[in-house]
């Protein structure tokens, strides 16, 4: 009995490569939306392609940071494509991305829609931002989050593109209006491939 | 009996106009934004009354649709939420004809409009906690309601530990993270509470996982080296028998971010612990791996330093590695390091 509990616990988490990341481990991806909207819903690979168990993470409405298929991230819509930062990414750093995401899953972490992550103000000032101290997260928040925690700028200004960085300027560029998930991969990250991985 | 009947078909027929008017009325949804962009979608959500989004929330969500499908109607509500009073919106949440989702939007209208207020009303507080202790409201209401309770008054925090001993674990993951922000103190004693209970029925549960995030932030900078070996200890044990899915990930995590000497040389040396898992421990634990480099350079510490470089070079830790093996003359039996490119620290582990 202990023996299955173990071999079930093993293959529960999503088996990955073992020393840098390949394929697109570590780069985003995305679909576009629901009810006929224009809105897309992100998500960060975990492993090199599809064929790996569980080898997305993201966050839908309800739910908590997770790892998933392809098909459940997909959903029924449309995918629109494999996206990585502007600046070049070494493997070794997506594979810290890719751990990061991981930590977040750790972490509980519900959905937050008004912003890309949620954390109490009396943190502002304090200095970084980690995944303990996030209390609610949107799924391109795990993108930007990821990404930039590891100094891989997506969207934000030069003061305040930095979302693991704890300031009220800076939570407010990530809130509201400032980047949604459609924005966040058009107009601030590099298409890799429009094909699932 | 024929009465009955009639009531009967009546209902049903009810039931069919009003579905099939959901329905029509989500299609009606679908044809008006289906050829839109996003920023068209955004400006004529900007057109229509705040009631009338409120009723495309419920309808969207009347189909089963997630809280990820209605972003830009949550932001539009969020953007405009001055036009509604805190009491008000209490109202609107606790209306159990709105849709979670749209429930969910305005918990966090509510908090987003009182972002930097500590001490809510008393009357506003008061239905804040009745909100959040009943237990007939859904949880998904009621975990983004944690986050109203900012303020370390004798009334939150009897809820909040309420909810982390008697409550769902992912309810309670919440509350304990809250108390942890408001009150350590308060938080640092529920996480006894709730490994003492481990300790009685071994039971590995998703409370157990958050007592102990708790413990290893309130010890990280500030615990004594002994409570902290017993976390390590407790962590190890974790991690070599898990019963629950998500226990191996904790016990990792939690040993890296404990920044415990014993801690670092389980991970570098453990077999099942996968390298980029490693790459991410060791970065993180530059402070911890300095410190063993200067202040204990023994032949132990030294080996898992080359371990830990031949895994992830970090550069400000190779070159002080090399002067300790060169001037130790040979005085080590110790492994050979790998000639590679190193990678500069991240520095946002320097004060972790």
């Amino acid at each position: 009995m202990k023996l299955k509990i173990a071999i079930k616990v093993i293959l529960l988490s999503p088996i990955n490569i073992t020393d840098a990341a390949t394929g697109n481990a570590g780069y985003a991806i995305y679909r576009d939306g629901v009810v006929g909207t224009p809105q897309w819903h992100a998500g960060l690979m975990n492993s090199p392609n599809s064929s790996y168990w569980l080898p997305v993470t993201h966050i839908i409405g309800g739910e908590l940071v997770s790892y998933t298929t392809m098909n459940m991230f997909i959903d029924g819509d449309n995918f629109k494509g494999v996206y990585r930062p502007n600046q070049a990414i070494s493997s070794q750093m997506r594979d810290m991305v890719i751990v990061a995401a991981s930590r977040l899953r750790d972490e509980y972490i519900p959905y937050y829609v008004a912003a890309q992550i949620n954390y109490p103000s009396s943190l502002y000032g304090t200095g970084y931002l980690y995944p303990e101290d996030i209390t609610g997260i949107r799924c391109d928040g795990i993108v930007e989050y990821c990404y930039e925690f590891w100094g891989f700028r997506i969207f934000g200004s030069d003061l305040n593109w930095d979302i693991s960085t704890a300031t009220a300027g800076n939570w407010n560029e990530h809130s509201l209006w400032g980047v949604t998930p459609k924005t966040q991969a058009q107009n601030y990250m590099t298409l890799v491939q429009t094909t699932i991985p | 009996m024929k009465k009955h009947i009639y009531v009967g078909v009546i209902l049903l027929l009810s039931l069919f106009v009003l579905t099939g008017f959901s329905m029509d009325h989500i299609r009606g949804l679908e044809n008006e934004y289906a050829d839109m962009n996003e920023n068209e979608m955004i400006l004529a959500l900007s057109k229509k009354s705040i009631t009338q989004i409120f009723d495309e929330v419920n309808t969207i969500s009347s189909e089963g649709n997630d809280l990820s499908s209605l972003i830009l109607h949550g932001l539009t509500i969020i953007e405009r939420i001055d036009e509604i009073s805190n009491q008000e919106l209490l109202e609107l949440i606790k209306n159990e004809s709105n849709s979670t989702n749209l429930r969910v939007i305005l918990v966090q209208a509510l908090q987003q409009k009182n972002r930097d207020v500590r001490v809510w009303d008393s009357n506003i507080e008061f239905e804040i906690l009745k909100l959040l202790q009943n237990k007939s409201v859904d949880n998904e209401i009621r975990e983004n309601m944690i986050w109203l309770l900012s303020d370390n008054n004798a009334s939150n925090l009897k809820a909040l530990e309420n909810i982390v001993l008697n409550e769902d674990d992912r309810l309670a993951f919440q509350a304990l993270k809250q108390l942890r922000f408001i009150n350590p103190h308060k938080a640092n004693l529920l996480a006894e509470q709730i490994l003492s209970m481990y300790d009685v029925d071994r039971k590995q549960t998703d409370k157990l996982r958050a007592a102990i995030k708790t413990k290893v932030i309130l010890l990280r900078n500030n615990g004594s080296l002994e409570d902290k070996s017993r976390i390590v200890e407790l962590c190890i044990e974790l991690f070599e028998n898990p019963h629950i899915e998500q226990m191996k990930d904790t016990a990792i995590f939690a040993l890296s971010e404990i920044k415990h000497e014993k801690s670092i040389v389980y991970i570098i040396n453990s077999k099942e612990i996968e390298n980029h898992i490693k790459a991410f421990c060791i970065d993180q634990n530059f402070t911890t791996l300095t410190s063993m480099l200067y202040d204990n350079p023994t032949e132990k510490n030294i080996e898992t330093l080359i371990e830990a470089m031949n895994i992830y070079p970090i550069v400000d830790l190779i070159e002080p590695l090399k002067d300790k093996i060169n001037a130790s003359n040979n005085a080590f039996k110790i492994s050979e390091l790998k000639e590679q490119k190193g990678y500069p620290v991240n520095e946002k582990w320097l004060n972790y």
